[in-house]
């Protein structure tokens, strides 16, 4: 789990009308809290994390989870292995999504590249992409959250 | 060669010319375990979007399907990638001595002769092989960086001996991987490895000796610090100098 990851989720925490967010797999727990007594204060942002262990490399496909908070539900999809993260079928061609696009189950999300195979990475549910959270060509590690999908839409 | 199956493929097609065997592979329906060849394609590419030189006349480009659960659950299929290299090599060194250079080119001396592209989903492993058999020449653009089996041995290779030397190597090698996985590679990689011994560099920053590959197929480097990395990706070149 990297720190961009959770400030990206504290940004985006922070900006939505959510008051809590909680997001829970087997390696980590993260809980943001913002309280707002009156329309004129400013949130404050506590971000909670725990991490155990590593995440291993060897391991089948994650488990795509579901992030339950009484707003809205975010589908996380994640990382089946270490690679590198590529947007496009090629450098200069059109992203396979972008932000804000509407995604079916089987639909193609990005390539990650690992020991030159070229590994598609489909959505497993029909949803709203609502945020990228890995920049075109970095490496991801096996389990990393790759996309946050709403399926509430 | 037609109506001819090897070891775990079906009969294959074989077409003058094509846009690209991978991308008529790719297609939901065509049926897994039968190789697409052509000698010819007019919009052949390779690794990321990149063009792959299929002039009449000079090569082999060869595409497949497999399954995924064909093998094994757990078995890493991006080891496969490596083994592919390696039957591509075996084809090759019946004409003259080829080299792997990690994780997966077939190089005779210096030059590239044969280049392989994999590509996923959530069901299917699709293969693709271009081999560069009689060519006399290449564009200057490759010229550097390029040969043939005819190039290096000033011999003709037959197209269909060629073809059935490498299904037979393929389906060997798959159905090894399937019932042993990675690890019985690993010796006949690292014997056939470019560079190894040698300094390299990685994504032109990462140097140091190249070792070998490791059990999970990732390159082992020597860093110039003595301390020993591995690379689960990247590019590896000589360093000149």
């Amino acid at each position: 789990m990297d720190k961009e990851f959770i400030k990206e989720l504290i940004k985006l925490v922070s900006s939505s009308s959510l008051t809590k967010f909680k997001l829970k797999t087997k390696d980590l727990e993260i809980k943001i809290e913002k309280e707002i007594p009156n329309a004129l204060a400013t949130p404050e942002v506590e971000a909670k994390v725990t991490q155990k262990g590593e995440f291993k490399s060897e391991k089948l496909l994650p488990p795509a989870e579901d992030v339950e908070t009484p707003e809205e539900k975010l589908h996380v999809i994640k990382s089946p292995l270490v690679g590198t993260f590529y947007r496009a079928p090629a450098p200069g061609a059109p992203p396979f999504v972008e932000e804000g696009d509407i995604v079916s189950p089987g639909q193609v999300l990005c390539i990650i590249e690992a020991l030159k195979v070229m590994n598609e990475i489909e959505s497993d549910v029909k949803g709203k992409v609502v945020k990228i959270l890995v920049e075109n060509g970095q490496p991801v590690e096996y389990g990393q959250p790759l996309f946050l999908i709403d399926t509430n839409v | 060669m037609e109506g001819v199956c090897v070891g775990i493929f079906s009969e294959p097609v074989i077409v003058e010319e094509v846009s690209s065997t991978q991308d008529w592979v790719k297609k939901s329906d065509f049926p897994q375990f039968k190789p697409f060849i052509a000698k010819r394609q007019t919009k052949g590419r390779g690794r990321r979007g990149k063009r792959w030189f299929s002039p009449p006349g000079g090569g082999l480009y060869l595409s497949f399907k497999l399954p995924k659960e064909f093998f094994v659950e757990g078995r890493e299929l991006s080891r496969l990638s490596l083994v592919f290299g390696l039957s591509v090599s075996q084809a090759v060194d019946t004409y003259t001595l080829s080299k792997i250079k990690w994780p997966n080119d077939v190089y005779i001396g210096e030059k590239k002769v044969a280049g392989i592209l994999i590509e996923t989903n959530s069901t299917d492993l699709v293969v693709g092989i271009g081999v560069n058999l009689n060519m006399d020449g290449f564009p200057p653009e490759l010229k550097e960086g390029a040969t043939s089996i005819y190039l290096a041995t000033q011999n003709r290779v037959d197209f269909y001996e060629f073809t059935t030397l490498l299904l037979n190597y393929l389906s060997e090698n798959i159905l090894r991987f399937r019932s042993e996985g990675f690890k019985p590679f690993v010796p006949a990689i690292n014997r056939k490895l470019l560079w190894k011994g040698k300094r390299v560099v990685v994504d032109q920053r990462e140097c140091g000796r190249l070792l070998g590959i490791n059990e999970k197929g990732l390159a082992v480097i020597k860093t110039c610090f003595g301390a020993l990395k591995t690379f689960p990706y990247g590019d590896i070149s000589l360093r000149r100098g």
